[in-house]
């Protein structure tokens, strides 16, 4: 419809205006018939009542309305958006409509905002077949052993850890004492979205030749009684961890948060064990796939990269040249190079030196990999940390007589922590980003399993729906940890005081 | 009562829990170490290394036993020395000592098993022979993009290693560009007080921060593929005969410098005259207490008249002959000779040495200006009874005219038939000289690393500017200036100053993510470098050039990011 029709706004109510008002023409037949569009918003909606939305209520009326308009193709639809965001700039018109210039840009920024819209609804609702993603959602996530007829069986190796991770998560919720509706909602769409995705239409029909091909040995009930099981005990962990962390002081809550931190990491341990426990059983890392192998991988290299950060964070600051001079020689040489070279290492170099030590095959050399890389680039953050402890601090420590190691451990580090938790989560973001390159380096990883689903029969060249699932899954997980960031420099008291931020 | 005391107190002391911590973790080690000492004596068995000439030998027999006794020894070595450190009773001399010492033999075993597993790799296996002796080797493939020279099947790895490098550095160089200016808007539009824009900006940066790279390169080769038509609607594809595109690329017109004579006549008439404008302009100095000779300045004793004349004339004469080498230098495929680095006549040598020129006379200068030599009046001064300002339109004027005069411009010329008869699309091709083009990949690889590397600027700008005080702003808003003004001469020279060390970063980042380029097809030197290992092995020292180059670029990067960040910051506010 519409870019003549901005095109008319622009002129007659914007630039036409600001023209006149420049150079000082007052001609008043001009002036009567093209007035500001701001007494336009006002005469057209001046005698409405003045409900106030907030800014994402407004957001989600103007999407549901694009959203119709897109839908219908009725002409009177399309001006509906329009129409909501006229009364809106009315209700705002203060800030959005002062001047010519600012009504300016808020007219072209709506146009921005509003083609982009219309563009990603219209690819969303139907241009594109989302067919493909949904008959092949546990193939994106699981990759192709764990959905095979003849080794899907070994798909309970993942429900122990799911049970406790999200029992962990759910307490780890229960302790931010915050008002519990701040947890259900999400939680509970959490919840939807999950037994959608394991329940709905489980089976895998072909539509080309109306037959079934396969269901691919795959029964929804049992796996929905043990979702269930598993989404009622997360429920019952945060409302009991709630209920308690209300009644404790500061200091117990943060000893519960601490306990929880580390079983999160034994568990995932424990989940690499029972994945793949030594001797015949067990899967072996390089069958498994999907995106679960992309998010292991990025918590792998969180949790052994941890331990190699804060030694040779700590080995940095030594003063001693036995650990000093490896761990300035590790990190430098780990961060000279970008992360493809070191999995161009892992691929072709890690196999001959390690070989009778350890066989192992190409993802427990990337998980390797991707922990040194991780933990070298967090030893630099954490020796930044770890300048900004005063050195009152190892004085007051030495003087309680405590040992060297317990002053490191109990007193430097976890301040050094507190004030580099923001850069902490970015470099784990820029991590779990980072996964998406094993795929070329021969993992079934999630970005490999969209690259092959094109050439399943049924889905021949539909290559850019599962690439856009594949990364609004990256994008959720990585901005949820983005908006963590915020929330922890915000708890801690860490973000900026400055305030030039309006200009 | 005191005794029972103390005797109690000495009982809890060593209690068995005390021990149970450093008893598992000695034999965990003595475990572990076993393992590598068992590989490290089987090494030093008779008839295994080569390399290694030892007056004795391990017998194979006998390689369990002396692993197993030498573990045992470390362990307990080991255990007794915690035991001394943790009694406390050394001076803290020589508890350093001690702990330099334990940490020595602890990894002992690793170091050894390590070093002389190596020297075995080397040995038997051939990719971890390091030699550099198959980069002379002819590659045995081809590459299609022929910027900035081509390469043939018979030319050595070496120039293929060099066309990939210059292909990185090319994309690179134009991605930070553009991504520093894009971020530098998103970021302050971020900050705007209209919340319609500010938003808008906000969802550009969610969305390309969050999104992994590869996914964004997709993504943009896809849209590419997709908007693009094919090769085969090229004629319908162009902009008056001048500028063409399809899927496979953009082609522009070529321009040539074809008379080089007017060109540099030109370039001598700029310079000369800048020069002279410099002499004429200069205010003296007087009472100069001249200070010492130093390094930064070498040639003090000219005076202060004549040393900022000399400075300007070797400023000058460095570009010209920079701009002679460069017409003449394009054969890049030089030999890294030491006698031909010498030979003055080679264009190499002059680009070289005449590069290390400029950059001596621009420090020089720089020194100079600090020193307040370069002090320019504002008045202007009559040449020969004429106003300056006029000399200097007519100079531009003549320089014009003779850069016009000595440019030609060709129209990319399209071969669709030959001898009459219509060719297939297939065969179409521009015509040779007479056009330039910039490959799809080039293009798809520059707009996703712009995109994401703008996204994380963007950040940086935004966390810059709000680290500024609000007096600033402020102060800024009473002196009625402008809101373009206001962040043009206060804010941005302000957020400068904390901004550089975090842009030196994502630099950085952009320069080691354009190994992506292996994704999507492009060739940079690390897809080239991967293909050269998958056809001729030798994969450790392809590595180590892998690793040499990005270290190199990082360096280059971070020292010009330095330099700029010590001229921001000299001045202390």
């Amino acid at each position: 419809m519409s870019f003549n029709f901005f095109l008319l706004i622009f002129i007659l109510f914007v630039l036409l205006p600001d023209l006149l008002n420049r150079y000082h023409i007052t001609v008043r037949a001009v002036q009567v018939s093209c007035p500001n569009i701001r007494e336009i918003l006002n005469l057209l909606y001046g005698k409405l009542p003045r409900y106030t939305y907030s800014a994402e209520l407004a957001f989600i009326i103007s999407l549901l309305l694009t959203y119709f308009a897109v839908k219908s193709e009725l002409s009177f639809a399309s001006y509906l958006p329009l129409v909501t965001f006229g009364y809106i700039a009315h209700l705002n018109s203060k800030e959005l409509f002062d001047t010519p210039s600012n009504s300016f840009i808020t007219i072209l920024s709506f146009f921005i905002l509003y083609s982009f819209f219309v563009k990603a609804l219209e690819f969303v609702f139907i241009e594109s077949n989302w067919d493909v993603v949904f008959k092949n959602r546990r193939f994106i996530f699981l990759g192709p052993y764990f959905i095979n007829p003849y080794t899907g069986d070994e798909i309970w190796r993942f429900w122990p850890p799911f049970y406790v991770f999200l029992v962990i998560f759910c307490a780890g919720y229960g302790t931010l004492s915050e008002s519990k509706v701040k947890f259900l909602l999400p939680y509970s769409i959490f919840c939807l979205a999950l037994i959608f995705l394991i329940g709905y239409d489980s089976d895998y029909y072909s539509y080309k030749n109306g037959m079934k091909i396969s269901n691919r040995n795959y029964e929804a009930t049992e796996s929905l009684f043990l979702l269930a099981g598993a989404l009622i005990l997360g429920l019952i962990s945060y409302l009991l961890m709630h209920q308690r962390c209300k009644i404790l002081e500061e200091f117990q809550v943060n000893y519960i948060q601490q306990v929880l931190i580390l079983s999160s990491f034994l568990s995932f341990i424990g989940m690499l064990f029972l994945l793949d426990p030594p001797g015949d059983e067990g899967v072996k890392p390089s069958y498994w796939g999907g995106f679960v192998l992309n998010l292991i991988f990025a918590f792998g290299s969180l949790v052994i990269g941890f331990g190699i950060g804060i030694a040779l964070a700590f080995g940095r600051r030594s003063s001693l040249p036995v650990f000093y001079v490896p761990s300035v020689a590790i990190i430098e040489l780990f961060r000279s190079g970008p992360l493809v070279a070191w999995l161009f290492f892992a691929q072709f170099l890690v196999p001959d030196l390690f070989n009778p030590v350890w066989e192992a095959d190409i993802a427990s050399r990337i998980i390797f990999v991707f922990a040194l890389f991780f933990g070298c680039y967090l030893a630099e953050i954490l020796r930044g940390g770890l300048q900004t402890v005063p050195h009152g601090q190892f004085e007051a420590a030495t003087a309680l007589g405590l040992s060297p190691t317990q002053i490191k451990l109990r007193i430097q580090l976890p301040q050094a922590i507190r004030t580099t938790l923001p850069a902490i989560v970015g470099q784990m973001i820029a991590m779990l980003k980072d996964t998406s390159l094993v795929y070329f380096f021969g993992v079934y990883d999630a970005f490999k399993a969209t690259k092959d689903i094109p050439s399943q029969r049924d889905f021949l060249a539909e290559y850019e729906e599962p690439l856009v699932f594949v990364a609004f899954l990256f994008w959720a997980v990585a901005y949820y940890l983005s908006r963590l960031t915020t929330k922890i420099e915000k708890n801690l008291g860490l973000d900026n005081e400055g305030g030039a931020g309006r200009t | 009562m005191e005794k029972q005391n103390i005797d109690k107190f000495k009982i809890s002391k060593y209690s068995l829990s005390d021990f149970l911590p450093y008893g598992s973790f000695i034999l965990l080690y003595f475990f572990i170490s076993n393992i590598f000492l068992d590989l490290t004596f089987l090494n030093l068995t008779p008839n295994r290394l080569e390399a290694l000439d030892l007056p004795f030998y391990v017998e194979s027999s006998s390689v369990n036993l002396v692993s197993d006794i030498f573990s045992a020894i470390i362990s307990i070595f080991l255990a007794i020395g915690m035991y001394m450190l943790q009694k406390g009773t050394l001076s803290p001399n020589r508890t350093d000592i001690g702990i330099q010492v334990l940490a020595t033999i602890a990894f002992l075993p690793v170091v050894s098993y390590f070093f002389l597993h190596v020297m075995w790799l080397r040995q038997t296996d051939s990719s971890w022979e390091f030699d550099f002796s198959l980069m002379d080797e002819a590659a045995g493939w081809q590459i299609s993009n022929e910027w900035p020279f081509e390469t043939k099947l018979q030319d050595p790895r070496w120039k293929f290693y060099q066309v990939g490098v210059i292909n990185s550095v090319r994309v690179v160089i134009f991605s930070i560009f553009f991504s520093t200016i894009l971020g530098v808007i998103v970021g302050v539009l971020r900050l705007s007080k209209n919340k319609l824009l500010s938003n808008l900006a906000k969802i550009y940066v969610d969305l390309f921060r969050n999104v992994p790279l590869v996914a964004q390169l997709f993504f943009v080769s896809v849209w590419f593929l997709t908007t693009l038509e094919p090769f085969r609607e090229v004629q319908n594809n162009n902009f008056l005969g001048w500028f063409y595109w399809s899927n496979r690329g953009f082609v522009f017109p070529h321009l040539e410098f074809s008379n080089t004579l007017f060109f540099f006549l030109a370039i001598i008439l700029i310079l000369g005259s800048r020069i002279y404008f410099r002499f004429t302009e200069r205010i003296p100095v007087s009472n100069q207490n001249s200070p010492a000779f130093s390094l930064k300045r070498p040639l003090i004793g000219l005076g202060s008249q004549k040393e900022p004349i000399v400075v300007d004339m070797l400023y000058s004469f460095s570009l010209i002959s920079i701009i002679y080498s460069v017409f003449k230098v394009v054969s890049w495929d030089y030999k890294f000779t030491l006698s031909g680095l010498i030979s003055w006549s080679d264009s190499y040598s002059i680009f070289v040495f005449s590069s290390l020129l400029l950059a001596l006379s621009m420090r020089y200068n720089r020194k100079l200006d600090e020193d307040g030599l370069n002090k320019f009046t504002d008045s202007q001064i009559l040449i020969f009874q004429v106003n300056p300002l006029h000399i200097r339109l007519v100079i531009f004027i003549l320089s014009t005219i003779l850069i016009y005069l000595s440019l030609s411009i060709e129209k990319p010329n399209l071969i669709t038939e030959e001898n009459g008869e219509e060719l297939s699309w297939g065969r179409w091709e521009f015509q040779e000289g007479t056009f330039e083009d910039v490959s799809s990949v080039f293009l798809v690889l520059m707009i996703g690393l712009t995109l994401y590397t703008s996204a994380q600027i963007s950040e940086v700008v935004r966390g810059s500017i709000q680290a500024l005080p609000v007096g600033q702003v402020e102060a800024s808003i009473s002196l009625g200036l402008s809101s373009y003004q206001r962040l043009t001469l206060v804010i941005l020279p302000q957020a400068l100053r904390s901004m550089i060390p975090s842009l030196t970063n994502q630099y950085l980042n952009c320069w080691k993510n354009s190994s992506l380029a292996i994704l999507i097809g492009f060739s940079d030197f690390y897809a080239i470098l991967t293909n050269v290992v998958n056809n001729a092995g030798h994969a450790v020292a392809i590595f180590a050039i892998i690793l040499l180059t990005y270290q190199a670029g990082s360096l280059v990067i971070s020292t010009i990011m330095n330099d700029i960040n010590q001229n921001v910051t000299k001045v202390k506010i």
